[in-house]
């Protein structure tokens, strides 16, 4: 053990160096690091642990063209200001924004359910294993109901119950509260997890549309992200919305 | 002698990566939504305070214009938790520092712009922030 180690902090060095070159991180020796969890077991992929996708401030580039918008969605898109993104206020991001937002998230596993600890805004996000349906007349909330199964390396996710108010990203895509959002979170290596999101809502889209992001595992913890503390932003923005 | 060339090091890294990547900085709010790409600024001044908080690392500069009225600047920089990932602190500038800021005005005319670039008296720039947002890179 002892001989290994020596040789296990170089490749890991050296991986963190090439990282660094390549604008991933920087190496800060005063922050913490996350705990070490240990894998679910029983066959279920272990996604414990530091996650980050790649920023993905427009949804478009990463699908590679224009979204396939109804006349609706287009004239909404065409007319958005900027200003008037709810996250600029420091609302919610909704449950796939935080995903590819660019800061890192935790997931941790337990019995039934999977947890997302977003750093964007300090929120979490809640994915039932357990079996459960969507709930009835579910109500429409911020991150919505997200139920998942497992299937051998892939967990599947289903999202209802999203408000419209929250923006798909920084771009200015929206969305109803019609928006089904289907995810697939696949465990590629131990570092390693392909994202796959599917954008389903009749309002805005004339079909179901998908991005696919490779999230790969971070060195340092999550740290405290609180919207509200300092956004001096808000007077300036070009905005439809009241002053405040 | 160690924590030296830790510390160049951690610049070095920080230099690197800014070179190399566009960093990802406002994703609180899209470049547009605010600021203007036509009314490019730049300036020279003394830091007269930083906020290193969250969503954004906000510093003001005073500095002179040509007529030699003091113009105070808000200027926004990248999140300080994504800074600190990559090596910077928030005593990497502080008040009392010399410092040449470029980057974009607001579109509302008032004295808030968006830090592209922060460079000391001595040289070395800071902060390396913000694209990916829709606005100008570096």
């Amino acid at each position: 053990m002892s001989k290994i180690r020596p040789v296990a902090l170089i490749v890991i060095a050296l991986s963190w160096a090439c990282v660094s070159v390549f604008g991933q991180a920087g190496d800060n020796a005063e922050l913490p690091l996350p705990p070490q969890a240990p894998a679910p077991g029983n066959g279920i992929p272990d996604f414990n642990g530091i996650w980050q996708a790649p920023y993905t401030p427009d949804l478009a580039r990463a699908y590679g063209g224009p979204l396939p918008f109804t006349p609706f969605g287009a004239d909404k898109f065409k007319s958005h200001l900027g200003g008037d993104d709810p996250h600029g206020y420091c609302q919610p991001t909704g449950p796939s924004r935080a995903v590819h937002s660019p800061f890192p998230f935790q997931i941790i596993q337990s019995a039934g359910m999977l947890t997302v600890l977003f750093e964007i805004d300090h929120t979490f996000r809640r994915i039932f294993t357990d079996g459960r349906p969507h709930p009835k007349d579910q109500d429409i909330t911020w991150y919505g109901d997200s139920i998942g199964r497992y299937q051998g390396a892939t967990l599947h996710v289903d999202t209802t119950g999203v408000s419209d108010r929250s923006w798909l990203d920084t771009a200015g895509h929206q969305h109803s509260d019609k928006l089904h959002i289907t995810e697939t979170f696949t465990k590629t290596g131990p570092d390693a997890i392909q994202w796959t999101v599917t954008y389903d809502d009749p309002v805005y889209f004339t079909k179901p549309w998908s991005v696919s992001l490779a999230m790969k595992r971070q060195k340092y913890d999550i740290m405290e992200m609180i919207c509200t503390d300092n956004n001096q932003d808000m007077p300036h923005y070009i905005t439809s919305k009241p002053k405040p | 002698m160690r924590a030296e060339w830790h510390i160049r090091a951690s610049w070095a890294a920080a230099l690197a990566g800014c070179m190399v990547a566009a960093f990802p900085a406002l994703a609180h709010h899209s470049f547009a939504a605010e600021y203007d790409q036509k009314q490019p600024v730049s300036f020279t001044g003394v830091v007269a305070k930083l906020d290193w908080m969250n969503p954004h690392v906000y510093f003001y500069v005073d500095a002179q214009d040509k007529g030699g009225a003091v113009m105070h600047w808000a200027c926004e920089a990248g999140n300080p938790n994504a800074l600190a990932r990559r090596g910077w602190k928030k005593t990497s500038l502080q008040a009392g520092d010399r410092v040449t800021v470029e980057g974009y005005r607001a579109k509302d005319g008032s004295f808030t712009m968006n830090a592209r670039s922060i460079t000391m008296a001595d040289g070395k720039k800071v902060f390396a922030a913000s694209s990916d947002d829709g606005g100008p890179l570096n």
